[in-house]
């Protein structure tokens, strides 16, 4: 099921750490972080312009991310975000809690009658 | 936290540098838009329809930017900024409004301001000692009588307490300062050792003498000036350490200048500033038990409170009573009160500000529901201009947030406004205020009257915002836009408006009350007869050369002087005393009666029995030129000198209180000093009629008056350390001023003449504080009746235009003015009739709260009350009048035709 394109269809929070791990692996200009985003998730994620850009800004403001203009292959000048150290450190604190929540979860969802 | 420092930088740029931040969007968003085009491209798509598709996908750009714009806190500034120019606007629509509702409020919170600023700094500013709170005051009662403490009693505490880390004491004097100019009477402080280190306070420049250093006699220990002093007579020149100063004809070294803004804790005692201290030095061989002359301060120890220091001081005090037999009376309650030094600086005024600071509080009240109602009218005007907002998409959060910006901007207005007149105030207020109010030096606009204008001005926009906001999103817009105005929404409107207005008329009868109690009670002062004739009299104080105080030659100057003072033209009568009525306190004593017990040891606990009197030294000329009548006897003779029988006069007071309706002429009475020395015996002569002590409003107290010839150092009456002088004049006493400075240094250059003032001045300045009140509170019950009848002036007006068409209508069909004005007039009579009744409740209860504040009248006075109803009655009916007459002159066929 695709996810919606409003803001609320990915929880904020976590539209900014699926951000940073997309400019973990390299960076990377807008109309890029959200085609691998949709490349990653298997056409599951598809966030708009109007999410994207209000991500980059907050996160772009909190230090997280850096920006700088740059050519892409095609010859186009381009914003090109880069994660910052302090950016680095966000993303795997999250992903450690993520985990942590997630396989909570899941267990709870999982749960049987017996395991009472 | 340094994601707070980047938000900060972030946001500062895009507000600073706010084109360059725009067009990095813009380029970023169209990369972005041909990056996605030439992927549908890529994907064999014409260029054309990947750019529709591409369009489809992003939505509309500038949705996107404003939600990208949305992200920092800068938006929050530009939208304030938005809301400010829009308020702007809308504020200069309708200048007449904005003007008067700034006035308004300006009114209110800058009289607020000064009288909460006034208030602050006289009855809560911390006084000026290493904490303040812990510092207590004894206080001597016998009787109905408040006295200081008598240096044995002093010495008792200081060498018994526990509760108290340290006593220290002093008392205030006259002394001639002699310098290079005209001798001068100063006010000089003897404090003993233990006084500054209790108080915790080290002089700014120069020593503090050891106490030690201070046992060599009076003056060893040299002169503290106050900081005024050394401003002022020494320029203040760090070098006057050391030199010489000659008080009294004693020649000491100045050895330091207290710390600026230095007062000792005053009492009744001791009013005045004092110049310069002199170190005080109890004679601990031989004790004084009977002056009470001493203001005692204690600093409570650690661990003790105030509680504990009473239960002790009510031990020693015990302890003192049994050491010292007879010296206190048993047939009165003696008590020793220990205090928080600050209740006994500002005891007597504290109820009086209490009750301006209600008044300004109502006055507040008054004017914000004044403007409110202002506003909601002018809302109801506009109601059709924020439909079309509404209609063109501003949500009510936004259109109540534009709302709440027009009142942050008027309450703005006004609290610029109303500083400029806190400042006017601030400097009027403390010149009508009476000489007594403590503490009004410093008192001004300071940064705690700033921030008190900048809360009590926010919160007026706040609550004015919330009104008009409330009242907008109340009701629905859109109908507005189709039929003008629904009458549900008059209906509404009118009822809001209509509260408010009942409220101010009901608040503003409060104040009124007060007011008219107080003009009631004013008035009642006025016509205290003082028991003299205060007009045409001149008061003046002189102090008599040195080494005058002993012998004959005392006698000899006061004659010189009266005489010299009968010789001037308009003088019809010259008399001297040691005080007089409305100036000083003369001093007071115990009395034995000759053939009753002695004054201490009459039976029952009955504070009309104790044996107590004030003490005044005439001379012959006193009660004629004081205009004082002899009631029975005679009055004195020059014939009662030195040798001659002692005499005495007593005034009514006293003799009805002891001899209840006999006649005391020839019976006997003395001065009761100690169980072993008393007065002789002096024969009563003569009864004089009362006259005020202190105040106007002071009862009359127990009187015995001495012939000044038979007073002195071994009469056992006292001696007159300095003469006050009563010129009775034939025409205005202050045109002589001049003339009698002259004629008493052509007597002596070195006789310092001062306190002059007429008696008319002295009866004013004793109520002076009253008149402070009444005067304050007069200006705010006038000002919030002004803006009542305003309000309901605007009420009627406003259902009379609104109702044109329906008035019309009526008319057409035959109604009569009488019926049309009573379907006006229902929801104004409402609004005053309740308005008055719940107003005079509330008055009521509050007289009652302040009962005290209302000299010989009753806190329902009767006819201050009718007169209040009367006044409020007919400005209102006044309001109402104006705007109905308007009804009569609606022509049916005009108002028909325009709607």
């Amino acid at each position: 099921m695709p996810v919606r394109e409003k803001p609320s269809g990915v929880v904020q929070g976590t539209l900014d750490m699926l951000i940073l791990k997309t400019l973990d692996l390299e960076p990377l200009h807008g109309y890029g972080i959200g085609l691998r985003l949709h490349q990653i998730s298997r056409g599951v994620l598809n966030v708009n312009a109007g999410s994207l850009f209000p991500a980059f800004r907050r996160l772009e403001r909190d230090g997280l991310i850096t920006g700088e203009w740059r050519a892409t292959e095609n010859n186009r000048r381009a914003k090109y975000y880069s994660l910052t150290r302090r950016g680095r450190a966000t993303l795997e604190r999250e992903t450690r809690e993520w985990e942590t929540q997630s396989a909570a979860i899941a267990r709870v969802l999982r749960a049987s009658r017996s395991e009472l | 936290m340094t994601v707070w420092l980047s938000r900060l930088t972030g946001g500062c740029r895009a507000l600073f540098a706010r084109r360059a931040v725009e067009r990095e969007l813009d380029d970023e968003l169209r990369a972005h838009f041909e990056m996605a085009v030439e992927q549908k491209m890529a994907a064999r798509m014409s260029r054309a329809e990947a750019r529709r598709a591409v369009r489809l996908e992003m939505g509309n750009l500038e949705v996107v930017k404003d939600q990208v714009r949305d992200v920092g806190w800068e938006s929050l500034v530009d939208a304030v900024g938005r809301d400010l120019r829009d308020a702007w606007r809308s504020v200069r629509r309708s200048p007449g409004v904005t003007t008067l509702a700034v006035l308004t409020l300006a009114l209110g919170l800058g009289s607020a301001t000064a009288v909460f600023t006034l208030a602050h700094g006289v009855l809560f500013t911390p006084l000026p000692y290493e904490d303040p709170d812990r510092l207590v005051q004894f206080e001597l009662g016998i009787g109905p009588d408040r006295f200081g403490i008598s240096p044995g009693q002093y010495v008792t505490i200081e060498h018994q307490s526990r509760r108290l880390s340290g006593v220290g004491a002093f008392y205030v004097q006259e002394m001639t300062l002699t310098s290079e100019e005209r001798p001068e009477r100063i006010r000089v402080g003897r404090m003993t050792a233990s006084f500054l280190p209790v108080l915790g306070v080290t002089p700014s420049l120069g020593r503090y003498a050891a106490p030690e250093a201070r046992r060599t006699g009076a003056n060893g220990g040299g002169y503290l000036l106050a900081h005024r002093t050394w401003v002022r007579r020494f320029g203040a020149d760090p070098g006057v350490l050391g030199r010489p100063l000659t008080l009294d004809g004693v020649v000491a070294p100045i050895v330091g200048v207290l710390p600026e803004g230095f007062f000792a804790p005053r009492d009744l005692l001791s009013p005045g500033d004092v110049e310069v201290w002199a170190p005080l030095v109890l004679n601990r061989a031989d004790l004084n038990w009977g002056n009470h002359y001493l203001t005692a301060i204690g600093r409570l120890a650690p661990g003790a409170d105030l509680a504990r220091a009473q239960t002790e001081s009510d031990l020693l005090l015990d302890r003192i009573g049994r050491a010292r037999p007879a010296y206190f009376p048993d047939n009165v309650e003696v008590s020793l009160t220990v205090s928080p030094v600050l209740d006994r600086l500002t005891g007597e005024v504290r109820p009086a500000l209490l009750m301006l600071i209600g008044a300004v509080s109502l006055v507040v009240l008054i004017t914000t529901a004044n403007v409110g109602g202002m506003l909601l009218s002018r809302g109801h005007g506009r109601r059709r201009e924020l439909a079309v907002r509404a209609a063109l998409g501003a949500g009510r959060w936004s259109v109540s947030r534009q709302l709440l910006t027009e009142s942050v901007l008027l309450a703005g207005g006004a609290t610029v406004l109303g500083t400029a007149v806190a400042a006017l105030l601030l400097a009027i207020l403390p010149r009508l205020a009476p000489a007594d109010l403590p503490r009004l030096d410093g008192i001004g606009l300071d940064w705690w009257a700033l921030s008190f204008i900048g809360v009590i001005g926010a919160l007026t926009a706040l609550v004015l915002g919330v009104v008009s906001a409330a009242s907008a999103l109340r009701s629905d817009l859109s109908p507005s836009l189709e039929t003008g105005l629904q009458r549900g929404d008059i209906r509404r409107e009118s009822l809001g408006r209509e509260v408010l207005v009942t409220g101010q008329i009901a608040l503003a009868v409060v104040l009124i009350v007060a007011a008219g109690l107080l003009l009631r009670s004013f008035g009642t002062m006025l016509q205290i007869d003082p028991g003299f004739d205060p007009s045409h009299l001149l008061t003046l104080r002189v102090a008599p050369p040195e080494g005058f105080a002993a012998g004959e030659s005392s006698g000899t100057f006061r004659k010189r002087l009266v005489e010299r003072f009968e010789e001037l033209p308009g003088v019809t009568g010259v008399a001297a005393a040691n005080a007089v009525p409305l100036a000083d306190h003369p001093g007071d004593t115990v009395f034995d009666i000759e053939g009753r017990p002695s004054a201490l040891e009459s039976g029952a606990r009955d504070s009309a029995q104790y044996q107590h009197a004030t003490q005044r030294m005439v001379t012959p000329g006193y009660f004629d030129v004081l205009g004082v009548p002899i009631l029975g006897g005679r009055g004195f003779r020059e014939s009662d000198r030195a040798g001659a029988p002692g005499v005495v006069i007593i005034n009514q007071q006293l003799a009805e209180r002891f001899w209840h309706g006999r006649d005391p002429v020839g019976r006997r009475m003395r001065m009761h000093w100690t169980p072993h020395r008393n007065g002789r015996w002096l024969e009563i002569v003569g009864v004089a009629g009362n006259a005020k002590q202190l105040s106007l409003i002071d009862e009359f107290d127990t009187e015995m008056l001495h012939p000044v010839a038979q007073a002195g150092p071994n009469t056992g009456i006292g001696s007159m350390a300095t003469i006050m002088v009563l010129i009775r004049t034939t025409a205005d006493p202050t045109a002589l001023v001049e003339t009698v400075r002259h004629a008493a240094a052509s007597l002596d250059p070195r006789v310092p003449v001062y306190d002059i003032r007429t008696m008319d001045q002295r009866v004013a300045a004793s109520i002076a504080q009253p008149r402070l009140t009444l005067v304050l509170v007069g200006a705010f019950s006038l000002v919030s009746l002004g803006l009542a009848a305003i309000a309901i002036y605007g009420v009627v007006a406003h259902a009379v235009n609104q109702r044109t068409t329906e008035l019309a209508i009526r008319i057409a069909l035959g109604a009569r003015t009488g019926s049309l004005l009573a379907l006006v007039l229902g929801r104004a009579w409402r609004s005053g009739v309740v308005g008055l009744t719940a107003g005079l409740a509330a008055a009521v209860a509050c007289a009652r709260v302040f009962r005290a504040q209302f000299y010989g009248i009753d806190p329902t006075d009767p006819v201050a009350i009718g007169a209040v109803v009367v006044t409020v009655s007919a400005a209102l009916l006044v309001a109402i009048y104006l705007p109905a007459r308007r009804v009569s002159a609606v022509d049916p066929i005009t108002a028909l035709r325009v709607s």
